[in-house]
């Protein structure tokens, strides 16, 4: 999410639907488990309203490669992913945060219900969609 | 583009400041589809409960104002037929049950419209039928409750502008093509608008719920 304010919206219904959940919480997973897939599940139902703003998406509007600034690369990097992330659809950023997370393909299945193989092979076309998105913007790493 | 060199630099990065609210009030005011679509429904059973006391309470005002006040003044063109009560709060109390009937379904579905827990898909798809299931219980609650309540004003009508010596078969014989228009007018009138409301109000989060589905088919 590129603003403060979505960022904090999300913080809080996320907060909210734990607090609503938590009776649900039955000590059969860990709770950073449980924890995380209330989480993604509220974020990717809440992502919808990004679809009605396209605009936000343009890469980088703000930030300043210019001489004067000479950014850290790997932040630079990071900035830059962020921002391609930005251009993923709901399902793809949950994906792909659980990757950024450590998370094995396996568990990853687990917490999205799908099959390892078919984690494996989402996960690839994303990687390959992010790479893309990055060069399309004349930036390669 | 190395993504395991990026996984590490993500690990690296200082986890931003979560600023927890004062009061559980703040939060209340969810803006979450399903959220919405609760209070959404939350207002609906409130309306149609307060609707139904209306419509009690007016059609007792309006026989009483008719069948008594104005009767008793000798006004000409008004005439009443007090057995019909009985008849009109018996269909008036059983319109009242299928109502509660339906209206404790909807409830029991609409509780259950919080679960996050499971894994994404299980939970989309939890979702997605339940809310398909409240959208085809209150279509049925409409169904069911709009001949008693197309009933409920025919029955009226006719207990007010009706001589007293005619009963109601007999006017319901003179006059059958008159009520035939008005009852499949009103049906086919409430069909479409509850189809209208649903997919006004529901028909959004259902199809975006459909559309993440979609994406986690198989490949």
């Amino acid at each position: 999410m590129d603003t403060q304010d979505d960022r904090e919206d999300l913080i809080q219904e996320i907060i909210l639907q734990l607090w609503k959940s938590y009776p649900t919480f039955n000590e059969l997973s860990q709770f950073s488990t449980w924890m995380y897939r209330v989480a993604i599940n509220t974020a990717i139902l809440y992502l919808k309203k990004e679809k009605k703003r396209p605009d936000k998406h343009s890469i980088l509007p703000e930030m300043d490669f210019g001489e004067e600034a000479e950014p850290n690369p790997k932040e630079s990097q990071l900035e830059h992913f962020y921002q391609a992330v930005q251009q993923l659809s709901p399902i793809e950023k949950a994906l792909i945060f659980y990757f950024m997370e450590g998370q094995s393909h396996r568990e990853i299945g687990i917490n999205m219900g799908i099959t390892e193989g078919n984690t494996r092979v989402k996960l690839n076309r994303i990687k390959e969609k992010i790479t893309q998105i990055i060069k399309s913007q004349g930036y390669e790493f | 583009m190395n993504f395991e060199e990026l996984k590490s630099d993500w690990e690296k990065e200082p986890s931003g400041k979560v600023n927890l609210p004062a009061s559980m009030e703040v939060l209340e005011k969810s803006k979450q589809p399903i959220a919405v679509i609760k209070k959404s429904m939350r207002k609906e059973a409130k309306s149609q409960i307060i609707a139904m006391i209306f419509l009690g309470f007016l059609s007792a005002t309006i026989q009483l104002f008719f069948g008594y006040i104005l009767a008793s003044d000798n006004h000409p063109s008004v005439k009443f037929n007090p057995e019909s009560y009985p008849f009109f709060y018996i269909l008036y109390f059983t319109a009242f049950i299928v109502l509660g009937f339906y209206g404790n379904k909807y409830y029991q579905l609409f509780k259950r419209l919080h679960d996050y827990s499971a894994s994404t898909k299980d939970n989309f798809y939890e979702l997605y039928y339940e809310l398909k299931l409240n959208i085809e219980t209150y279509k049925t609650l409409n169904v069911a409750v709009t001949p008693f309540i197309i009933i409920l004003f025919i029955h009226l009508w006719i207990s007010l502008v009706s001589p007293q010596n005619l009963d109601i078969m007999t006017i319901l014989n003179q006059k059958w093509l008159i009520f035939s228009i008005i009852v499949i007018g009103s049906s086919t009138y409430m069909y479409w608008a509850t189809n209208w409301w649903i997919n006004k109000f529901y028909g959004e989060p259902l199809s975006h719920l459909k559309s993440l589905l979609d994406e986690l088919k198989e490949v």
